[in-house]
């Protein structure tokens, strides 16, 4: 293999990949980014088995060819490149050098055959594609990626729930203690899909979507299901992962659809006198008392070791008293996800789960966030 | 006793004043002991107990005993008609379980009483319906050789009564002790528990008291402890010191095959593990002490859940020494020095157990060498009656002082030996573990440190003189390992013990203000189990609840969990259910407090910092700060130490620089 390609597109693939690679793999091969000369372009990809990412650029390919090399070296190497030019040479397949073209500054890594390196899953030709533009993918994420089990024995819920039905589509998560759903109408079209994406697909897929938009790159993403596997395009990488395969929970049965009483609350100052009494909660329980009277919320915790605290806020509430007990972390996730003034609150009973929505609603948007309480 | 053909005859009136009434039934579970231990007083072989709800609606109990001829049917439901005892004397030595013949009517007053039974010569049964304590209706019935007992809708009669049972869980769990206890008396006896139709607990036959125990208490490594003293004869099965329960819940004592719950004798075993147990902790397991029947009052409650024995402190003390010294042999309990150097608790090799006297294995009464009987001795002492049986295994007048210090069993047997012995006291093997060592220096005048292993001894496992919280971290080697300077010595604390000990003492000290938050779930997990398991949740929901998981029975073999300790919210709700059950199961009753206290332990375990883990040292910092802070920070829940020190000398020495 024998190429030249500018730095600059270069450093951006392999920033990208290297996230992908698992450096701790009983896999060797896994560490490494594939390195991949063909017509006139570079193609980079990594992979960890369950999420392989691609990108590629145009290079002067002088001699074809693959090879597979460290990640965080290349990396690391392709930084320490002066801007411009970089040659890329492969020889035997592995010994790989570095060199800045018209500067003396080069690097030999020992790599590894591109034969060696597994192979990345490509959707099959007839596979049904979709297309969403980032910002609606973007925003799904944003709102529900915080609610996602971190627990990975219950693959289940370490997932996000993607639905596309119809015009609307939908971002699910729960951890068990709490579930949150956005729902967006994509005007124009018209599919059907069902996808479990495991948390660190999530996660690199807000990535890859916040980078592109604040690149201003290409303003959709392209989502293609094939087998096991769902492909998402954004800005000339392809992402494809290994979906869950299991039973997302029923979450319709436990979104009330009305609730007893209901609260409008200020959203930053609910914000930050959640925040603030929390700090005195219980060590690590973080449990918070919310008591509702009369135009008035009052935020209450106390802890056996450090005292308590106190903070109450204005609300739009009418209903009799009721005192409830929450995480609030679980209400500050929500309250920073969104960006409305007001939040509407509504409960039940004392051990009713309790719905968090902004406080406008529009047809094109609809989020709900539900939080079971807690008994402190 | 007499056993002519009628085995029933109505006590003399003036008898019946002797004899000290009492409330009998209480509960359901009142009713199973009375019912059980007349089949057991019957010959029975095989003996099943059905409930229904708890026992309020149902309570049956089937045996294949000898049965009971009509006549003698019919003054069963008498006040005081019983076949055990015929006159005061008789009283004097009892020996079945039943004998004021007040169970049956009084049973019959407060449920609707139904009563089967035939000889096995008979050709027809006899059945017996009594409503309320009304007057009854006879009738010959089919049935199988023996006597079933029916007593369904206790307290219908007695709302007032009803109102006081608890919930249905709770009774159950009252019915399953009555039964677990009724199973160990009777090692011959197979007795099958079922709850609402499904089999909830089964002992078999077993040939020995020593088969059933283990039988029992299938999840313990029971010792073995046997021996006589004077009249009295210990056969107990114990488990070991580090699977020790809060509470004595979990140790079952019998006396004369009577189940009791005294104080002062599980304090007596709990003892005999010396300082490895901490105060209020005992072992799991079966104890049981034969003694001559005159030598033991056993009218003295109700229930008959207490015994008043003539000497109750020489009781207690002759059982110590029984269980003492079988224990040092089975447990090697620990001396300085050993199971840090050996690596873990082991006994100790033979040879090594012939060279080093285990101070629990000579443990003679004082002074005399002559080996009195207990019941001898005890006259010498004061206040040796009384209600109350006196505190066991104190030590006597001369070294009450000592009894300051913790731990003063261990001592008690140190002072035993000592006078026999003239070795220089510093060459003999304590059986206090150091961490109780300050103590006894700043308290007891008497015998001083200089007993004990001197600080610098090597290996020894580390004094509470140092405050962790003065300690300076080092580093952390092998992601397990905690290395400190400390003024003395370099410290090595093992991690997860010691973050574990500490989200033990705080889940602890929550669980006792009952502060545990529970997180409710949005969805609640199905967890599957066996039938006896679901039956054991149904029984300990309390304790779950406490303990901050809400579950719920959601069929024979599944349960649900609908809420889950804030603590722990990160665990996986099956993995916390299946460890507390698995720790719930292990005591096999409702021992709340002991299970707790494993759940607690299993908790922590969870929840703490794991061998393995990187930690800050801003994390070492605070985890040091906070294990001054428990009680008890020598060991982690589990019995493990949590640290050892090397003293300055031990470097020194290894590297020649002395």
């Amino acid at each position: 293999m024998d190429l030249v390609i500018a730095k600059k597109d270069l450093l951006r693939l392999v920033a990208r990949c290297q996230g992908v690679a698992d450096k701790k793999s009983a896999m060797p091969a896994l560490a490494n980014v594939l390195l991949s000369a063909e017509g006139n372009v570079l193609r980079v990809a990594a992979t960890d088995l369950y999420l392989a990412v691609t990108g590629q650029a145009t290079a002067e390919v002088a001699k074809a060819g693959s090879v597979a090399v460290p990640a965080k070296d290349l990396l690391e190497r392709v930084k320490m490149m002066p801007d411009g030019p970089v040659q890329i040479v492969a020889k035997d397949g592995a010994q790989t050098t570095l060199k800045a073209v018209g500067s003396p500054r080069r690097y030999t890594i020992h790599g590894m055959p591109g034969t060696d390196f597994p192979a990345l899953p490509q959707p099959s030709p007839d596979a049904p594609s979709l297309e969403l533009p980032i910002d609606v993918l973007s925003t799904l994420i944003a709102r529900t990626h915080f609610s996602i089990s971190t627990d990975e024995t219950r693959a289940h819920v370490n997932s996000a729930l993607f639905e596309w039905a119809g015009e609307r589509v939908r971002m699910v998560t729960t951890d068990g203690h709490r579930l949150s759903k956005m729902e967006i109408t994509v005007g124009g079209t018209n599919a059907t899909a069902t996808m479990l994406i495991p948390l660190k697909a999530v996660n690199e897929l807000r990535r890859l979507a916040d980078e592109s938009r604040a690149e201003k790159e290409v303003p959709a993403v392209r989502i293609t299901q094939s087998g096991p596997n769902a492909f998402f395009s954004i800005a000339g990488m392809q992402f494809s992962v290994k979906l869950v395969d299991a039973q997302f929970p029923p979450y319709q049965q436990v979104i009330p659809s009305v609730t007893d009483r209901s609260v409008r609350a200020p959203r930053s100052a609910f914000s930050d006198a959640l925040k603030a009494v929390a700090l005195a909660a219980s060590d690590r329980t973080g449990g918070v008392k919310l008591a509702m009277t009369a135009g008035t919320l009052r935020i209450t915790s106390e802890s056996p070791e450090s005292g308590n605290g106190f903070d109450e806020v204005p609300v739009d509430y009418a209903g009799p008293d009721l005192t409830i007990g929450f995480n609030a972390k679980y209400f500050l996730d929500v309250l920073a996800a969104i960006d409305d003034d007001e939040v509407i609150l509504g409960i039940s009973g004392e051990l009713d789960p309790a719905v968090l929505r902004p406080g406008t609603e529009s047809a094109e948007q609809s989020y709900v966030a539900v939080v079971m309480p807690m008994r402190i | 006793m007499p056993a002519e053909g009628r085995r029933i005859h109505v006590l003399p009136d003036d008898l019946a004043n002797q004899i000290a009434a009492g409330e009998v039934v209480e509960r359901p579970a009142s009713v199973v002991k009375e019912l059980v231990e007349n089949s057991f007083d019957a010959g029975a072989r095989r003996v099943s107990i059905d409930i229904e709800t708890g026992g309020v609606a149902l309570v049956r109990v089937a045996d294949d005993g000898h049965g009971m001829a009509r006549e003698d049917a019919e003054l069963a439901v008498l006040r005081h008609a019983t076949s055990k005892i015929a006159s005061i004397d008789d009283l004097q030595r009892i020996e079945s379980f039943g004998f004021r013949g007040e169970a049956l009517p009084s049973i019959a007053s407060v449920s609707r009483f139904a009563l089967r039974t035939r000889r096995h010569e008979d050709t027809e049964g006899t059945e017996i319906r009594v409503d309320g304590g009304g007057p009854f209706a006879l009738a010959p019935a089919g049935c199988a050789a023996g006597t079933t007992m029916e007593v369904r809708d206790l307290f219908f009669n007695v709302p007032a009564r009803r109102k006081f049972l608890r919930a249905t869980s709770t009774e159950s769990a009252h019915v399953t002790e009555v039964a677990m206890a009724a199973a160990l008396a009777q090692p011959a006896v197979t007795v099958i528990l079922s709850r609402d139709g499904r089999v909830a607990r089964e002992w078999l036959r077993a040939p020995s008291r020593e088969e059933r125990a283990r039988g029992a208490i299938p999840d313990e490594v029971l010792a073995p402890a046997r021996g006589e003293r004077g009249p009295l004869g210990v056969e107990a099965f114990l488990s070991r010191p580090e699977r020790a329960r809060t509470g004595a819940t979990a140790l079952w004592i019998f006396v004369n095959g009577r189940h009791v719950r005294d104080r002062a004798l599980a304090r007596a075993i709990a003892q005999a593990y010396g300082s490895v147990l901490e105060p209020g902790r005992y072992p799991v397991g079966v104890a049981y002490l034969d003694l001559p029947h005159d030598l033991v009052d056993v009218n003295v409650h109700p229930q008959k859940a207490e015994v008043r024995f003539a000497d109750g402190r020489a009781v207690a003390d002759a059982l110590y020494k029984i269980v003492a010294a079988d224990l040092a042999r089975a447990f090697g309990l620990p001396t300085p020095g050993g199971p840090w150097q050996r690596g873990k608790m082991r006994p100790p090799p033979e040879d090594e157990a012939k060279g080093t006297p285990w101070t629990f294995q000579a443990p003679e009464l004082p002074a005399s060498g002559a080996r009195p009987s207990w019941h001898s001795v005890a006259t010498e002492r004061e206040d040796a009656t009384g209600g109350e049986a006196a505190p066991a295994a104190r030590p006597p007048e001369g070294d009450l002082a000592m009894a300051a210090v913790g731990a003063a069993l261990g001592q008690l047997a140190m002072r035993e030996v000592d006078p026999a012995s003239d070795r220089p006291p510093d060459t003999r093997p304590s059986i206090l573990p150091p961490a109780s060592v300050a103590a006894s220096r700043a308290g007891a005048p008497g015998p001083p440190a200089a007993r004990y292993p001197t600080a610098d001894e090597i290996g020894a496992p580390v004094e509470r003189r140092v405050p962790f919280g003065s300690l300076r971290y080092l580093a952390q080697v092998r992601s397990t390992f905690l290395i400190c300077e400390g003024p003395d010595g370099v410290y090595v604390l093992d991690q997860h013990a010691a973050a574990e000990r500490v989200t033990f003492h705080r889940l602890r000290r929550g669980w006792e203000s009952r502060a545990i938050a529970r997180q409710k779930l949005l969805f609640p997990v199905v967890v599957e189990v066996s039938a006896p398991e679901a039956a054991l949740v149904e029984e300990s929901r309390e304790a779950f609840a406490s303990a901050g998981l809400d579950v719920e029975v959601a069929g024979a073999t599944s349960i649900a969990v609908h809420a889950v300790p804030h603590l722990l919210a990160r665990a996986t709700p099956e993995r916390l259910v299946r460890d507390l059950l698995g720790e719930l199961g292990r005591t096999g009753d409702r021992a709340y407090s002991g299970a707790i206290d494993r759940a607690l332990a299993t908790m922590a375990c969870h929840g703490s910092v794991r061998a393995g883990d990187p930690v800050a040292p801003e994390e070492v910092a605070a985890l040091l700060a906070a294990l001054d802070e428990v009680d008890f920070a020598g060991h982690c829940p589990h019995g493990r130490p949590i640290v050892m020190r090397i003293g300055w000398l031990e470097l020194d020495q290894k590297v020649g620089r002395r």
